[in-house]
């Protein structure tokens, strides 16, 4: 950007040179900001889903949304549009799930042996350990994250959203879709809920 | 129902959000590289959108530009070219023409007539 800025006018092509650093540094921010929250997207949808590869999908389709719809928008108002992309992604998801899964159950295809089903009732740990000194933290998330995926989608997504993002109350607002009141609610009822899942000890 | 936080909910939400941010150095290498993956492919699409744009946009000028050109030089058409194939369908369609249409014979007899003379 700095260099597109000195260039002067007498320069030729200066304007296309311009443009093209220009789009060079908008590329290079998305980038930077895109590598800092992929791996907390990813763990909020992981969350959400159960699933790993259902998770990565929702993060890439809302990285390609936000790069494609809004990467020319101020950079301060990435974070929330995109974290409003990805819940918007993962409420879709849900939807799409429940209604697989009423087909499934109205088939009666339960006993097919796909481990695919409700969402929220994939709490199993999905993680897999790998070195016994992290064998503690380990544990903590994977008892977080079994009460998180117990907690309604509204909940979750509240609790995540404040707790974790440290999104104020109007931009989680905005992600979920709801007024601030339904985020005040939400968010309350998840941390009593998740204090009663989690016990006085937890982590 | 209050919904101000109390100190023990505060520090509660303090360890999770802890355990969250432990959580993500975890991911696994497979994941890391595959969203990775993810970011650049949105990146990418974005570069070749970019980089055809001015060429589309520039060709769609310039074809408005030729399309106006030919319009404003082209000579006006003849006004009875219009009322040509009204006249035929006229023609076609009176009843006497339809009645004389399904005498063919006739018609062929008057192709000969012509022909021959």
């Amino acid at each position: 950007m700095a260099l597109s800025r000195s260039l002067t006018p007498a320069h030729s092509g200066q304007c296309f040179l311009g443009g093209r650093i220009s789009t060079l540094e908008e590329t290079r921010a998305l980038d930077r900001f895109l590598a800092g929250v992929e791996r907390r997207a990813f763990r909020m949808a992981q969350i959400a889903t159960g699933h790993d590869d259902e998770a990565l999908d929702l993060v890439q389709e809302a990285m390609l949304k936000l790069v494609e719809r809004y990467g020319t928008r101020d950079e301060a108002e990435w974070g929330p549009l995109f974290h409003r992309i990805l819940q918007s992604k993962i409420r879709d998801w849900y939807r799409r799930t429940k209604v697989r899964s009423r087909w499934r159950l109205w088939l009666g295809r339960d006993e097919d042996g796909e481990e695919v089903g409700d969402p929220l009732a994939a709490i199993a740990d999905t993680t897999t350990p790998t070195a016994d000194h992290q064998l503690k933290i380990k544990e903590a998330s994977s008892a977080l994250d079994a009460a998180l995926r117990t907690l309604p989608l509204r909940q979750q997504q509240a609790f995540l959203l404040r707790a974790w993002e440290e999104l104020d109350v109007a931009q989680t607002a905005a992600a979920m879709g709801c007024s601030e009141g339904s985020v005040k609610t939400h968010y309350f009822r998840a941390i009593h809920t998740l204090r009663t899942l989690l016990g006085n000890h937890w982590p | 129902m209050s919904q101000d936080l109390h100190q023990d909910d505060r520090e509660f939400v303090g360890r999770a959000k802890g355990v969250l941010d432990r959580a993500v150095g975890e991911v696994d290498h497979a994941t890391v590289l595959r969203l990775q993956q993810g970011r650049l492919a949105a990146l990418d699409a974005r570069a070749r959108r970019s980089s055809w744009r001015p060429w589309a946009s520039g060709l769609a000028i310039a074809s408005l530009a030729a399309l106006a050109v030919l319009l404003w030089t082209q000579p006006a058409p003849p006004p009875q070219h219009a009322a040509v194939p009204l006249d035929d369908f006229e023609l076609v369609t009176s009843v006497e023409n339809v009645e004389l249409a399904e005498d063919l014979e006739f018609f062929h007899w008057l192709a000969d007539d012509d022909q021959a003379g």
